[in-house]
């Protein structure tokens, strides 16, 4: 062994006794990667969907009457969600909303959901989400989704939103009723200072780094999972693998999904 | 409208025999070079869930271990210059249950008076065993800086330093 060798060998046993760290937990590291996956997609899809807008407006401005700082920044707060109104002016005839023609797992749920405490863009987001569901309105949900460019619905590809809620509707899921009877239990928010920014999500479990099992018993109360679903998800991954719906600061509905 | 995925379980069970094989090494490596084990810790945590995050693009490195040292290494600085009064845990205080281990505290005393790029490029040249090349590279520097760094370095942790000369 040469005096270079004889070094590094030395720097390396010293590196390997420095210390024996705690120990690690991969469950964790993975759970914290799987939320910023699905809070990164939103926050991409949210910064497309503001491009677009301030592409847009400034193309139809022209010349922008303020100056370049009024189209400098793609702020998410200038994207309006659309009014429900004009979601059905977009689609054709106004849907059976309430009748008795509505046919999907939400149909004869109340719309008027529980009150919570929600930033004025969010509760409206969440109303209409919970209106176009009742009325079993898929093409009414899919715009809403549309406020983004990226809106998360699946992790194993297929067809357009509506598409893919009727097709599970038809294959027997209550996609529509999870979906109404999420948004009516109390939300989480996400860390303001994680990518997506802060975000209003239900059920509020999945928002919790390390859930306890009582964190989970809104969505077992509620009728939407069982205890061995839980049971499954702690020994899978941890944390909550259900529906879940996402709704940003700006009231952009983000995603509604499940699994990772 | 985004759509894709997959079903993640071979690749999980990839990214979780690599935690498990490489995370108490890279602990310790951070440690070395930031000179603070709980920063290095959390660091190396941070930099294993950045690594899940796109695990399909890291795993196609030629050494993941080395890309998740280099961000938590950076991480570490990042938050330590935001951050300057956190309470620190020096090497020094350290649990050292390795006692059977030849520890060299002559080997680490000289290490901590290296700078702590000449320490990231040991790291990376003798733990991960980077070429030159490819330890310029990592640390965005000419190949020629590398050499030089390692051998000042060496030579720092000689305990007769004339040998190398």
């Amino acid at each position: 062994m040469n005096d270079v060798e004889r070094i590094v060998a030395e720097f390396h046993t010293a590196v390997e006794a420095v210390w024996d760290p705690p120990p690690g937990d991969v469950g964790a590291v993975m759970r914290r990667g799987r939320r910023r996956r699905i809070l990164s997609r939103a926050a991409v899809a949210g910064v497309g969907a503001a491009l677009v807008a301030a592409v847009t407006g400034a193309a139809v401005a022209l010349l922008p009457v303020g100056g370049p700082s009024e189209v400098a920044g793609p702020e998410v707060e200038h994207v309006d969600p659309p009014a429900a109104d004009d979601a059905s002016a977009d689609r054709g005839p106004a849907p059976d909303e309430g009748s008795e023609d509505a046919d999907c797992s939400a149909a004869g749920m109340d719309a008027n959901l529980p009150p919570q405490d929600l930033p004025v863009p969010v509760a409206e987001t969440r109303q209409r989400i919970a209106e176009a569901a009742v009325a079993c309105d898929y093409q009414r949900l899919e715009t809403l989704a549309a406020t983004t460019s990226e809106f998360i619905y699946s992790f194993g590809g297929g067809d357009e939103p509506a598409t893919h809620w009727q097709q599970r509707e038809a294959d027997g899921e209550d996609v529509l009723a999870e979906l109404v009877t999420l948004l009516e239990l109390e939300p989480g928010t996400t860390d303001p200072g994680d990518v997506a920014g802060e975000m209003h999500v239900w059920p509020a479990v999945f928002a919790l780094d390390d859930p306890s099992r009582d964190d989970f018993g809104p969505v077992i109360d509620a009728g939407l999972y069982t205890e061995d679903d839980v049971e499954r998800w702690l020994e899978m991954t941890g944390e909550y693998g259900g529906y879940r719906v996402g709704i940003d600061k700006a009231g952009h509905w983000r995603f509604f999904v499940a699994g990772d | 409208m985004w759509e894709g995925g997959g079903s993640g379980v071979e690749r999980d069970g990839d990214f979780i025999a690599f935690y498990r094989r490489d995370r108490d090494r890279l602990c310790r490596t951070v440690t070395v070079t930031v000179g603070d084990a709980s920063l290095a810790v959390e660091a190396v945590d941070e930099a294993f869930v950045r690594a899940y995050e796109r695990w399909d693009q890291v795993r196609g490195c030629r050494q993941p271990a080395a890309w998740v040292y280099r961000v938590a290494v950076n991480w570490a600085t990042s938050w330590r210059r935001k951050w300057s009064r956190r309470p620190t845990r020096p090497v020094e205080e350290l649990d050292r249950a390795h006692d059977d281990r030849a520890l060299d505290t002559d080997v680490l005393a000289r290490l901590r008076g290296l700078p702590a790029a000449h320490r990231e490029t040991l790291v990376l040249r003798f733990v991960f065993d980077l070429s030159v090349v490819d330890t310029a590279e990592a640390l965005g520097v000419s190949p020629g800086t590398v050499k030089s760094r390692v051998s000042r370095a060496l030579r720092m942790l000689a305990r007769q330093p004339e040998v190398l000369r």
